[in-house]
């Protein structure tokens, strides 16, 4: 895999993060917004992996 | 990657971690409740809460709502009066033997409607107090505050050491893979590599303010001595502005209030204490739209006089400071925010876990003398580690 290919995702991620992180600094109703999105994913990303799964 | 350079990369990811992890646990688990400080403090009825009055309830004068509270400690002085962020109703008077900074503080909170004093809350015990002396200085002052501020210096090497190393491991693996079948290792492995990478961006950026928090101390020490005492140079060889020489504060709070309009006050410091001058009130005023509402801009009001003194520019690294707390303490968009903080502190609780777990894990497939071993764990050179990693 190109470094592209390993690290598009990863990458899309940090870039939403950090436009939530900032969006909600700058605004209190639309960035809020945004933040919640931004950082949300990250988060729902984490919890996804993090649940326990049958094992096959 | 050459095999020396991905070696040397994983030398620097394994200690800056493993030297930093036990102080970034307990400062992710100190943080935890702070995020929720105001909540707690409802519930456990330490918040002070004002009576409800007419709306339009005028407000009381600053000089009498200082004086109730200098009244329940006459032998004490004011250092600080700080109005309640959430409900200007409520003005806290912090109280001290001394101009000078210590721990021996008392406050009062006073109702700025009829200057009755509405509780003496004490913001030096109790579980919450706990939590933010471990989260901010760990009971040891500047020295505390400086040590965590290197853990955290140490956090931000580790998580760029870990996006180095995040590609030859990740070569043969799509993005989001979690080998579950394999070993637990393995498993643990993966989620390390996907929960650090996802919470990247938010983990540099709290670790990295938080560093810089640790050095407000410093910077505003700084800022005084090279800015602040140029402006004082006039009063230079005068002692602090004895209390009975003082001019009305009310008065004072206009003059500053006037000369900066369309702010609000986020706290005012006294003559002597650490954020103001011998000779001044120093009124820190605030913005009022969100992004300003972060940023002060002092006003150093003649403690004699009542007349603005100079209202100084905050310098770019005390504005770098100011914008960096909100980042840190994740208080800037609500209730969603909040619960967002904390779940990626838990993340965050989970990824120096697993690290941790990682490196016992392969310290005890490296000893020779262990003989209960799985077979695909014996002990195999350093670069040959991360190959197995690979499916």
């Amino acid at each position: 895999m190109s470094l592209w290919q390993i690290f598009r995702w990863p990458f899309l991620i940090g870039l939403l993060s950090l436009t939530g992180l900032i969006t909600g600094l700058v605004s209190d109703d639309w960035g809020d917004a945004v933040a919640a999105i931004g950082l949300g994913i990250p988060t729902l990303i984490s919890a996804w992996a993090l649940l326990p799964r049958a094992p096959r | 990657m050459s095999p020396r350079s991905l070696r040397a990369w994983s030398w620097v990811h394994t200690w800056s971690g493993l030297i930093s992890t036990i102080f970034l646990l307990l400062l992710c688990i100190t943080g935890l409740p702070l995020i929720f400080h105001h909540e707690i403090g409802h519930l456990l009825g330490t918040e002070v809460e004002a009576p409800a009055m007419a709306e339009d309830t005028p407000k009381t004068s600053v000089d009498r709502m200082m004086a109730a509270a200098n009244a329940r400690h006459p032998d004490r002085i004011v250092q600080y009066a700080i109005p309640d962020e959430d409900d200007d109703n409520i003005w806290f008077f912090t109280l001290t033997p001394t101009p000078a900074p210590t721990d021996d503080f008392r406050s009062v909170a006073v109702d700025a409607r009829t200057a009755e004093v509405l509780a003496q809350p004490r913001f030096d015990e109790g579980f919450m107090w706990v939590m933010l002396k471990l989260h901010v200085d760990l009971f040891a002052g500047l020295a505390g505050k400086l040590f965590l501020g290197f853990m955290g210096l140490l956090m931000l090497v580790a998580i760029v050491s870990g996006v180095v190393l995040y590609a030859p491991f990740m070569r043969r693996l799509r993005f989001g893979e979690v080998r579950r079948q394999r070993s637990t290792r393995l498993k643990w492995l993966d989620l390390h590599n996907l929960l650090g990478v996802v919470t990247l961006v938010w983990a540099f950026v709290v670790g990295g303010t938080g560093m810089i928090n640790t050095w407000a101390d410093l910077l505003i020490k700084y800022w005084q001595y090279s800015e602040v005492s140029t402006l004082l140079a006039p009063y230079q060889g005068q002692p602090v502005t004895p209390v009975t020489e003082r001019a009305s504060l009310q008065r004072a709070y206009d003059a500053a209030r006037e000369h900066v309009p369309g702010t609000t006050l986020s706290f005012v410091a006294f003559p002597g204490t650490a954020f103001s001058s011998p000779h001044h009130f120093t009124f820190f005023l605030r913005g009022n739209t969100p992004l300003t509402a972060r940023l002060l801009k002092p006003v150093l009001v003649d403690a004699r006089t009542a007349e603005v003194t100079a209202a100084p520019s905050m310098p770019w690294y005390l504005t770098a400071l100011l914008v960096s707390q909100p980042l840190h303490f994740g208080d800037y968009g609500g209730r969603p925010m909040q619960i967002l903080w904390a779940l990626l502190d838990i993340v965050t609780i989970v990824v120096l876990g697993s690290g941790l777990y990682l490196w016992f894990e392969r310290r005890r497939v490296r000893r020779p003398a262990t003989a209960d071993l799985p077979a695909d764990s014996e002990p195999r050179p350093a670069l040959a580690r991360s190959t197995e990693a690979m499916p």
